[in-house]
């Protein structure tokens, strides 16, 4: 584990107030040290356990104020692709304004030279044009594109069985990887996540190709998943239009992939429902409810925005066999 | 042999597949891409702006040749003869890696997916899928080189004609290893026939590998309804690796 970066600053407090604040601006270690926005930062007292907490801005800043005076346990669960951070027994006096400024190491261990930058890329909304949604010939919204990556939010927590957060908590004591270090793919809950996607929409088939998964084929013309399918990565995938709303409906997932960076894992019982919907020509808008009565108490529902790329990016080829650097340093 | 008048002499042949027929069903496998399949009639689907509509499933079809077989340049004959003597050790799908474009359709079902400004080319064999550009764009004055390289398509008349340029010098042409270099370039003439049937001419053209171009032609039937294109993961159960052991 590298040592965060991290400065305390003790300011002078020269006014005579009963509580004091703790405040900063939160970057990443690695690349230009873009600023952090919307991590949770909290001040727990160690006496009384009573806690405080902020979110950061878009500049990275935040304020913990009305601090009674004693010793706290600060830390920031920022966005899951980066290191908790905690820094134990930071003394706040009365009228004392702390400066904590934080740096953030990301998963990757900040090895990625410009990984911070394009962390934080997904996890801001992109400029993307404007105008309204483009519409097929047969009046449904296009979702038609290349899109670019964008880290889906928790509108609630999961919450899984408990051999299912027992599996979790071992893979991450253990540093088992995810099954991309071994070329598998992350499985749909990383569709649209890392980098851009591509849409295209015809009126029976649409597709979603993605760099690194299989590419997804959702069937439009009304069949129904097989009774019995092959369990795959991927899944079988139908959708049906709700006014302007694509709904897909995907089942068949084998138990391969993880579905976060929680490292949680899933059964063959996986049911997914994705509600697609573009609001104007720039914006794609999925909430995805996962449902696993095998390994999870209920379901639960992500979102995400994905804005439209520029004109001159696109989904690359990405072959991960031809130069896999990760397995060497899996831990067995 | 002996022929004898009057004497009809009767020789049944069995044939053994590259696979050596290791694999259970691998001789019906192989008969199967190399037949016709039955395939619905009618005229060929068009879209709104006239133009056919290659969207479909498609089952794969051994390719025939079209005139005179490919002449490999000196140093082409040099690798085609190491892998060859090698036991196409290196074949790249045995380690993972993509077949590219001159196998499409070759052996297993591909689908495709045509919009006015795009064509995408999904296939079962688990090479990425090729996206061929029908806006108008050039190929890129720089191209990274990949795989499947980078594809423009046009319409002449009902056939949709594609260059592919930006080929890396890691796939094989052909199963004989005719090595693959970063000036191949390909260019695939699509017909839709009628309804059943989807005809893909193939050209190769690579100053570095062959003495001058060379075509191949296969006619692939729509499949049946009831058939989807299915996902493969080469790395979830690699078992080729082992066994490619080369001389």
């Amino acid at each position: 584990m590298r040592t965060l970066v991290w400065t305390l600053l003790l300011a002078c407090a020269a006014n005579a107030q009963t509580t004091g604040s703790i405040a900063g601006t939160i970057r990443t270690a690695a690349g230009d040290n873009p600023a952090v926005p919307n991590a949770q930062v909290s001040a727990k007292n160690s006496l009384t356990g009573a806690s405080f907490s902020a979110q950061s801005a878009a500049n990275g800043s935040y304020t913990l104020s009305g601090l009674t005076p004693g010793a706290y346990d600060i830390s920031i669960n920022s966005p899951p692709l980066f290191v908790p951070f905690l820094r134990k027994n930071v003394q706040v006096g009365a009228g004392q304004n702390l400066r904590l400024d934080v740096r953030l190491d990301d998963v990757l261990l900040n090895t990625l030279g410009d990984s911070g930058a394009d962390f934080i890329k997904l996890m801001t909304p992109q400029p993307a044009p404007k105008g309204a949604a483009p519409r097929t010939r047969d009046g449904k919204p296009d979702l038609t594109g290349t899109w670019l990556g964008s880290m889906a939010i928790n509108t609630a927590k999961s919450e899984p069985l408990p051999w299912a957060e027992t599996l979790a908590s071992q893979r991450q004591k253990n540093s088992v990887q995810p099954p991309s270090a071994y070329c598998l793919p992350m499985g749909l809950a990383f569709v649209g996540f890392f980098g851009p996607t591509k849409i295209v929409q015809t009126p029976e088939l649409l597709i979603i190709m993605d760099e690194d998964e299989p590419v997804r084929q959702i069937y439009l013309d009304g069949r129904a998943h097989p009774k019995d399918p092959n369990p795959t990565f991927m899944g079988h995938s139908i959708g049906r239009w709700e006014g302007d709303t694509l709904i897909v409906d995907t089942i068949g997932l084998n138990d391969q992939t993880w579905l976060g960076f929680d490292s949680l894992p899933h059964t063959e019982k996986l049911h997914l429902t994705e509600r697609y919907g573009r609001p104007d020509l720039g914006h794609l808008e999925v909430e995805t409810t996962f449902d696993d009565p095998g390994a999870f108490k209920k379901p639960w529902t992500t979102k995400r925005v994905n804005s439209l790329a520029p004109k001159d990016v696109d989904v690359m080829e990405y072959v991960c066999a031809e130069n896999e650097r990760d397995r060497a340093h899996t831990p067995k | 042999m002996a022929v004898q008048a009057g004497k009809p002499t009767r020789i049944d042949i069995q044939f053994h597949d590259r696979n050596l027929d290791t694999l259970g069903d691998g001789g019906s496998f192989y008969a199967f891409l190399s037949a016709d399949h039955p395939a619905p009639t009618g005229p060929a689907p068009r879209v709104h702006d006239g133009k056919p509509d290659l969207t479909g499933l498609w089952l794969p079809r051994v390719p025939d040749p079209v005139g005179p077989p490919p002449e490999l340049l000196p140093p082409a004959q040099k690798i085609v003869r190491e892998r060859q003597q090698n036991f196409a050790k290196d074949l790249p799908n045995a380690q993972c890696l993509p077949l590219g474009p001159s196998f499409s359709g070759f052996f297993a079902p591909y689908q495709l997916i045509q919009t006015p400004a795009m064509m995408v080319i999904m296939e079962e064999n688990g090479d990425p899928s090729r996206r061929i550009y029908l806006d108008g764009r050039k190929h890129p004055s720089e191209v990274n080189p990949s795989f499947m390289g980078h594809s423009v398509g046009h319409w002449e008349g009902d056939t949709l004609v594609v260059e592919t340029v930006g080929f890396n010098d890691r796939g094989w042409v052909t199963l004989a290893g005719y090595p693959q270099t970063e000036t191949l370039r390909i260019t695939e003439k699509f017909r839709r026939l009628d309804l059943g049937h989807l005809e893909v001419e193939t050209t190769f053209e690579d100053p570095a590998t062959f003495k001058k171009p060379w075509t191949n032609k296969r006619v692939s039937a729509l499949a049946p309804k009831d058939m989807e294109m299915l996902e493969y993961v080469c790395a979830e159960n690699n078992r080729d690796i082992g066994h490619m052991v080369g001389k």
